[in-house]
């Protein structure tokens, strides 16, 4: 049959009548439904074609009953099934004496006429009906019989008849041709067809349960590629890690990065170790103090997934207070790297430069800090602040909680300039900003502050909440 | 002579069957063992690619085991449809009444389209 095109419901081949009770129908379709597109017998379980209907081209259809199993099938090879179905196809119409005839193209009511609503628009060409049940090889023989005449290939059900490396039946009920090879990678995610067909796996679609993980990553990991809620755990590397908690109170030069990213921050100015409200941090007092550390590296860079977390201590909370800081202003877009205490509402928490996904701390301002409150600032307390971006959406929490999101990106951060803490590089990448922003004396790291490198994925909290667990060690 | 074999199913009956019941026999546990049931010919098989040519239709031969013919209603038309004569139904009125189902499809028993 062809089916210009394919409504809910179009009827190709029925018997019984609708109506009810339970099963006292046959009706043979080719419909869009998900649920009784492909098969109804009126009352569930009926059941569809699973998205192999095809509109506009000559298409072979089977359906069999084989005990209480539904089989239906496209081009020879199998579509869905459906078990239990139990059928009490009605052999006469409702008053009991009018015998239901076989009918093209629409179905019996129960009262033995032949109603439009359910009429098929298709031109059919072959119809045969059977007694018996027909197991998946004669179903493929059937098929194999005519298909040429339809422009449709013929196949040998699980054998390799034109030597690609692929199971025939297999190339055309997933590729619906016989084009592809088992050493080609259709959907270019590292495992082979012939890899995905023996995994399960969709070879059209690079991460077949949408989890955020490739199937070839899953398959080398070893975790599920069928399941969404298995992904492969992927390390987090902290790059940069500074302490104040064992530091000497008096003048800071140099602050040691514990992170993995070589080389130490030095300080511009006077930075201070202090003891504030019974813990140490490294006091920056606006005027001038800051640290320049060592070099980013393409992992935090670009688009890159990145993640930063901090204890502060900030007496005094202005619109703009940077904490840590890579890349350089200036734009164009997106290529700052900016982690703030601040009360604006777009940006007192994070910029990127321009348009980008910058925001602010508090879920509920739109416009005007005064009036929502100042960036839900919290001042003269130690505060733990946290950043993280999985190269799609911006997440900020205060002291652990979620407060807000944005899953605008446009994220270019520029490479090659160093990390800084407490002020932010020039455009021109020369030296970092003296007075573009007032730092307020802003107390940096009691116990931890850790810069993350966050893997690009969206593997969710588990990878968000992952740099919280590390802080609170 | 040493004979040596495995047997599956065994079955005496105290009468002769018919070869519909053979078949029968056979199908009802042919998968089991790896092969196909037989197949005998549709009861109903239609097949628009032997009419003579495009146009009107009133009524559709049924060259399978159960015979006679379904009855147009509406209009519904032969067409030659990418080089292949078939029966186009436009979806408003358009369909084939055949013959009566017989009880071997009806009822609970499988049955294949």
């Amino acid at each position: 049959m062809k089916n210009p095109t394919i409504d809910d419901e179009e009827t190709v081949f029925s018997w019984g009548c609708r109506g009810g009770p339970d099963g006292s129908s046959v009706a043979f379709n080719h419909g869009a439904h998900p649920t009784f597109g492909a098969f109804g017998h009126w009352g569930a379980p009926d059941i569809g074609w699973d998205g192999d209907e095809e509109a506009d081209i000559w298409t072979y259809i089977a359906c069999t009953k084989d005990g209480n199993e539904i089989r239906v099938y496209t081009n020879g090879i199998l579509s869905a099934s459906e078990s239990p179905i139990t059928l009490s196809t009605h052999p006469l119409a409702d008053d009991g004496t009018t015998p239901l005839p076989f009918v093209v193209g629409n179905q019996n009511d129960g009262n033995g006429a032949i109603s439009d609503p359910l009429s098929g628009s298709m031109s059919i060409a072959v119809v045969r009906v059977w007694e018996q049940a027909l197991d998946n090889l004669a179903i493929a023989e059937n098929y194999n019989l005519d298909a040429p005449t339809f422009g449709r290939p013929t196949f040998v059900p699980g054998a390799d008849d034109d030597n690609y490396g692929l199971a025939d039946d297999y190339e055309l009920a997933t590729f619906g041709n016989l084009d592809q090879t088992g050493d080609g990678d259709l959907d270019e995610d590292g495992l082979t067809n012939a890899e995905e067909a023996s995994n399960g796996t969709d070879p059209s679609l690079a991460d077949t349960d949408n989890d955020g993980a490739s199937d070839k990553a899953e398959v080398d990991a070893g975790t599920d590629p069928l399941s969404p809620t298995s992904v492969p755990v992927t390390p987090i590397d902290l790059l940069v890690e500074l302490q104040a908690s064992a530091l000497d109170e008096g003048a800071l030069a140099t602050w040691a990065n514990t992170g993995t990213l070589t080389g130490d921050l030095t300080a511009s100015s006077d930075p201070t170790v202090e003891t504030i409200s019974g813990a140490k941090g490294v006091t920056l007092d606006g005027e001038g103090d800051w640290f320049v550390g060592p070099t980013t590296t393409p992992d935090i860079e670009g688009a890159s997934g990145r993640s930063i977390t901090a204890w502060i201590y900030n007496p005094a909370v202005a619109v703009e207070e940077t904490v840590v800081s890579w890349g350089r202003r200036g734009g164009p877009e997106g290529t700052n790297m900016w982690f703030n205490h601040g009360t604006h509402h777009a940006f007192g928490a994070v910029g990127h430069w321009g348009n980008g996904p910058d925001i602010g701390w508090d879920p509920s301002t739109s416009a005007d800090d005064a009036v929502t409150g100042g960036g839900q600032k919290e001042e003269g307390t130690w505060t733990h602040i946290a950043y993280t971006q999985d190269g799609a959406t911006t997440w900020v929490y205060i002291n652990g909680v979620l407060t807000k999101a944005d899953e605008r990106i446009n994220l270019n951060t520029h490479a090659g300039l160093s990390v800084i803490v407490g002020s932010q590089w020039e455009g021109d990448g020369a030296r970092p900003i003296r007075h573009w922003l007032a730092l307020s004396a802003l107390v940096l790291c009691a116990s931890t502050m850790g810069l993350f490198q966050t893997v690009t994925s969206p593997l969710g909290s588990m990878m968000r909440r992952q740099p919280m667990d590390v802080l609170q060690d | 002579m040493l004979v040596y074999f495995s047997v599956g199913l065994v079955r005496v009956y105290n009468n002769a069957i018919s070869d519909d019941d053979v078949v029968s026999a056979y199908d009802e546990h042919a998968s089991a063992y790896g092969r196909s049931p037989i197949i005998g010919p549709p009861f109903v098989a239609l097949d628009s690619r032997g009419f003579p040519g495009t146009g009107s239709i009133t009524a559709w031969t049924n060259i399978g085991s159960l015979g006679g013919s379904f009855e147009a209603i509406g209009d519904p038309q032969i067409e030659d449809v990418d080089g292949v004569l078939a029966v186009t139904l436009d979806g408003v009125g358009d369909w084939l009444v055949g013959p009566t189902a017989p009880d071997s499809v009806t009822g609970s028993r499988s049955k294949h389209g």
